[in-house]
């Protein structure tokens, strides 16, 4: 194969796999290499495994030689956020109290990326303990966005964005309890999924809230995605909140054609405070969808602002109970950041948590039957702003950063209060140069016509076929 | 937004609480009146979400409503 092999799609390299047109040490040689290449100015990888990662290349090839495997993705090397216990691996879910923890036993996620046969090729950076969207970490130092070194990566999955656009891992899983996996997809032009809560299990993650805490995929395409979510998502006995559903054929399902969707707009409060740039790439790219053959239709969104507020009572109250010990006992080792946003949760009275967890499924219910009452899929933005830049989202007047901070997971928060799946997209370029994204949100477990519809502007669009450039060392 | 309301508790309340009931360590100066603002807004957010509870109102099985609100013709159903 002549182009650079770290060039392939996750799918093509899947294919050239069981074709037997490349190994999995060559792809995975492939990969580490670009690691190296592109770490030293992105900072994507807390810890490359470089000799783990080929000696489980070379067991994927023995297997395939002896055809012993057709599994998608066996022998497909890559690299994920660094919050999925492994045992007798380093997990440090981007905190300096966790540095040197080494798990007992493997998370649910890491036992289904071994059984599908992919390589780990190491560790990616991430927001400390998950908890900060622009995706900083004053601990390893921040992870830089691709498409412009003086940008954010978003977070909290800053790694896995930043590595899937570099082309450093053909995918990356990441988490997603606010916008985690949406917002860093977006702002390094990769897709990113937020499945349903409770489609995939946590079982083995660094979790930061109960209620909200979901995994998913960071890919370069829909198609990777649909691959790789394929291999987490189902029933696990580890982890109670997982749906005892079969899942479908994801991959297959994208071959099939396309129903007629109805596409709902929201006419009140996701398009109320979107820049200019950004609105011109989500016009256009409903007009694709339009062009496509699905109907756009109007649709009013009901409680947003209220579900932002009442979410941020439930994160905050169960990530403080989750973290208690440690602030109480080292509360010096947390970034002043990470500290503060967590602080709040000591504060909230049980009959504020309880009324919360009680409001949630009246919300859910209303949503489900106002939003997609006339639509089958609801269609938002993901970053209402033009990426920003490090330094808006550091110093400066602490009010203008909460500010910036605040317009991150303005659109995506209160999705993952309703557990709902969302599909981030990129939609071209804003006048910053930075990515712009739109998400596709559809009913709880609707993932296949999320990546159905996506797939298909995919099809007619190029934005994901486009690499960033200057940022080998 | 309910964040704009200007509401606040009593900073001391937020010191007492977070050093009694949770055994924290001493905040920098100013914080807990941050604090306290933040979690009084968070707490009348939600009071004021609650308002649609009734009384006599059951427990929603969250991911049962989950299930039995998936599209007709969807993964899984």
């Amino acid at each position: 194969m002549s182009r650079d092999l770290y060039e392939l799609s996750l799918a093509a390299a899947s294919a050239a796999l069981r074709a037997k047109k490349v190994s999995s040490v060559e792809l995975t040689r492939a990969c580490l290499q670009r690691a190296e290449t592109v770490n030293p100015k992105l900072n994507c990888f807390l810890g490359i495994e470089a000799d783990d990662a080929l000696a489980s290349a070379r067991r994927a090839d023995a297997m395939l030689a002896r055809s012993e495997s057709r599994r998608a993705l066996h022998g497909v090397p890559m690299a994920h956020k660094d919050m999925f216990y492994r045992a007798g691996k380093v997990t440090t879910g981007g905190s300096k109290i966790r540095r040197e923890f080494i798990a007992q036993s493997d998370s649910t996620l890491a036992m289904q990326l071994e059984a599908a046969g992919t390589v780990w090729l190491g560790r990616l950076n991430m927001s400390e303990f998950a908890a900060n969207p622009a995706g900083h970490n004053v601990h390893y130092g921040h992870c830089r966005n691709p498409w412009d070194l003086e940008h954010i990566t978003g977070g909290s999955s800053s790694g896995s964005a930043a590595a899937v656009a570099a082309r450093a891992s053909f995918g990356s899983i990441g988490s997603d309890t606010g916008g985690s996996v949406r917002v860093p997809a977006a702002a390094c032009g990769v897709v990113g999924l937020k499945p349903t809560y409770g489609r995939v299990s946590r079982y083995g993650a660094v979790p930061r809230s109960w209620s909200l805490d979901t995994v998913g995929p960071l890919t370069r395409s829909v198609e990777d995605c649909a691959l790789l979510f394929a291999a987490i998502a189902g029933r696990d006995p580890m982890d109670p909140t997982t749906a005892d559903l079969p899942v479908p054929d994801y991959h297959a399902a994208l071959g099939s054609p396309l129903r007629p969707l109805r596409i709902g707009v929201p006419s009140n409060f996701f398009f109320d405070d979107v820049d200019a740039s950004v609105q011109a790439q989500l016009d256009a790219a409903l007009q694709v969808l339009v062009e496509l053959g699905m109907a756009r239709v109007d649709v009013v969104v009901p409680n947003q602002e209220r579900m932002f507020a009442i979410s941020d009572a439930l994160g905050k109250a169960e990530a403080a109970t989750a973290h208690a010990k440690w602030i109480r006992e080292r509360p010096d080792d947390y970034s002043l950041f990470v500290r503060s946003r967590t602080e709040a949760g000591f504060h909230i009275p049980a009959t504020t948590y309880l009324s919360v967890l009680a409001l949630r499924g009246k919300i859910l219910a209303d949503f489900v039957r106002r939003a997609f009452g006339d639509a089958d899929v609801i269609f938002a933005p993901v970053i209402p702003v033009q990426v920003p830049k490090l330094a808006a989202t550091e110093v400066g007047n602490p009010a203008d950063v909460q500010r910036v901070i605040f317009q991150l997971t303005r659109c995506t928060r209160t999705i993952s209060f309703l557990g709902l799946p969302a599909l981030s997209v990129p939609c071209g370029f804003t006048a910053n140069g930075m990515p712009a994204a739109f998400q596709l949100i559809g009913r709880p477990y609707a993932e296949k016509t999320l990546f159905q519809l996506g797939h298909a502007y995919q099809n007619v669009t190029d934005w994901h076929l486009r690499t960033p450039t200057g940022i080998e060392r | 937004m309910a964040q704009d309301h200007e509401i606040a508790l009593p900073p001391e309340l937020i010191a007492q609480e977070a050093h009694l009931l949770h055994r924290l360590p001493p905040r920098p100066a100013g914080r807990d009146a941050e604090l306290a603002a933040e979690v009084a807004r968070l707490n009348e957010a939600v009071a004021d979400a609650a308002q649609e509870l009734a009384f006599d109102d059951q427990p929603i099985d969250y991911l049962m409503l989950l299930l039995s609100l998936r599209e007709p013709e969807g993964d899984g159903a």
